[in-house]
């Protein structure tokens, strides 16, 4: 399921973009989504973002994420027709469509922006180094973390440790034996990784410099300045103007 | 099949993600050899012993472990006969003390508690880990947590051990200590396969050397045969060990005569002492 919210490089218009003027259009599906619940809004949103896939050259690993989210989408429409009755199966959908939405673009967004694209951007912004780090290095280590998982799975597997047969509870529980080597293993690495970043130098008296600084081209500004417009539009007609 | 043998695999083949990394494996493995698996990195060893626990299926061929085929067999029974001991003893260490972290698989195989607690003990004592039997296992030295893993395994007996690159990052005199192990599993008729870059230790431990190279055996022989072959230790990108560079300097000096073979120290010295007095 993570596989659908790394960075895949691929030419197409939407990884050309900046990684600024994507966040806007972020910005108003994460609002829009969050502002709409009629579900007929929640699915042209979706299926905007269907169009935006084909755009990105991306679909078919765009479509494992939305695969594996259905299933919490179908939990969140459960789980809102148990707790509340009176708001009807409408109300449900929208709250499960709301965060296929969500879901859909934020998966889109990071399958077309490289993590170090995207940290420069915030950098160039003004947020603090340390900040676009941790953001980068907690994707970076997306996959190590799977091939961690992997590794402990099989050192427990060989010593014997069912992983594929007994019921749910006996296989929760022994999947829970595999998060103590890993949170260590993990500890240990960030640790490392912190040490070693130090003698590089990172955190140092002097602000280094950019040797890519970011640029943002004609089309990114078109794209920005219409996504506020549309931003706040959506926003003007849902809260009204402040008084 | 043949009685004798512990492993045998057929035209084995194997990809991760449509790239091919094992291709047309044949081995043969008899019941108490020490078999030695060698090669650069991503030359696909690692890839290959997993398949002997069955925690990789053949994508073509077969995998036979003590007549069992492995693509049929769950992991959980094939493991109870093959030990397979990790390269990292931090991915597999989790329980609370020592003694516990032993204990673990014996439990999942479900042997009684007294044998349980018997086996704990042996494995403790064997593996000098006694002392610590309360303490964290992650409070351990790199060297102890190693032992640990390899006690962790041994302890339930199984009759083919798996070693990955068990002198990694260890000193001298852990070397020795996995070495003397080595010793005591082989008394005990056990099969043992190991795959290690450590050309010295190979060639002190093993009874037969496979040479892998692309996914692909390149050579596998008795382990004199192999090591003796500068051309071949260099096609898997290995560095011949320095008793056998030294002899082949020296013959290459002319100073010994090519036909004699040196395995040993005790070879050299032997062949250089005889050629001085002649």
């Amino acid at each position: 399921m993570l596989e659908g919210f790394l960075y895949k490089p691929k030419e197409s218009p939407l990884h050309k973009l900046d990684p600024r003027s994507k966040a806007v259009i972020l910005v108003f599906y994460t609002v829009a989504s969050l502002i709409y619940l009629d579900p007929i809004v929640l699915v042209l949103l979706l299926l905007s973002v269907v169009l935006l896939s084909i755009v990105g050259r991306c679909v078919r690993e765009w479509s494992k994420s939305v695969k594996a989210t259905l299933t919490f989408a179908l939990v969140i429409f459960i789980l809102n027709v148990l707790a509340s009755p009176g708001l009807g199966y409408t109300y449900a959908l929208a709250m499960s469509l709301r965060f296929l939405s969500l879901a859909a673009a934020f998966s889109l967004y990071f399958l077309t922006t490289p993590p170090e694209a995207l940290a420069l951007s915030l950098e160039a912004a003004g947020l603090p180094r340390d900040f676009t780090l941790m953001l980068t290095l907690s994707l970076r280590f997306v996959p190590t973390l799977a091939r961690d998982l992997q590794i402990v799975t099989d050192a427990f597997r060989s010593r014997g440790l069912k992983l594929d047969s007994g019921n749910y509870v006996e296989r929760l529980y022994n999947f829970a034996k595999l998060l103590t080597p890993l949170i260590v293993f993990e500890i240990r690495r960030s640790l490392m990784i912190a040490e070693a970043l130090e003698s590089r130098g990172f955190g140092g008296a002097v602000k280094p410099s950019l040797y890519k600084p970011p640029k943002m081209s004609l089309i990114d500004y078109m794209i920005t300045a219409g996504g506020l417009v549309a931003l706040g539009v959506i926003v003007y007609y849902h809260l009204g103007f402040p008084q | 099949m043949d009685y004798e043998d512990a492993i045998v695999v057929k035209n084995l083949y194997f990809s991760y993600n449509e790239k091919l990394v094992l291709k047309n494996i044949n081995l043969q493995i008899k019941k108490g050899e020490i078999v030695t698996i060698m090669g650069e990195n991503g030359a696909g060893k690692t890839t290959l012993i997993k398949h002997f626990n069955g925690l990789l299926k053949p994508k073509k061929g077969k995998v036979i472990v003590l007549g069992m085929d492995t693509s049929q067999t769950p992991v959980s029974q094939l493991a109870r006969h093959v030990g397979m001991v990790f390269q990292n003893p931090d991915y597999q260490l989790f329980a609370e003390t020592v003694e516990e972290e032993i204990a673990t698989a014996l439990r999942n195989f479900g042997f009684p508690e007294e044998k349980v607690k018997a086996r704990v003990e042996w494995a403790l004592k064997v593996f000098e880990l006694d002392k610590y039997r309360k303490r964290s296992p992650y409070l351990l030295s790199i060297g102890e947590r190693k032992r640990l893993s390899i006690a962790s395994v041994i302890s339930y007996d199984p009759p083919i051990v798996v070693l990955d690159e068990p002198t990694a990052g260890q000193d001298f005199l852990q070397k020795e200590k996995i070495a003397e192990l080595l010793f005591l599993l082989k008394q005990m008729k056990k099969t043992i396969v190991m795959v290690t870059h450590d050309v010295e230790f190979a060639i002190k431990r093993s009874d037969r050397i496979v040479l892998m190279a692309d996914g692909e055996i390149i050579a596998q022989g008795p382990t004199f045969e192999i090591m003796s072959s500068i051309e071949l230790l260099e096609r898997a990108r290995l560095k011949p060990p320095q008793i056998i560079e030294t002899a082949y300097i020296l013959k290459r000096k002319k100073i010994l005569p090519s036909e004699i073979s040196i395995f040993t120290p005790k070879d050299l010295v032997e062949a250089i002492a005889r050629n001085v007095d002649a």
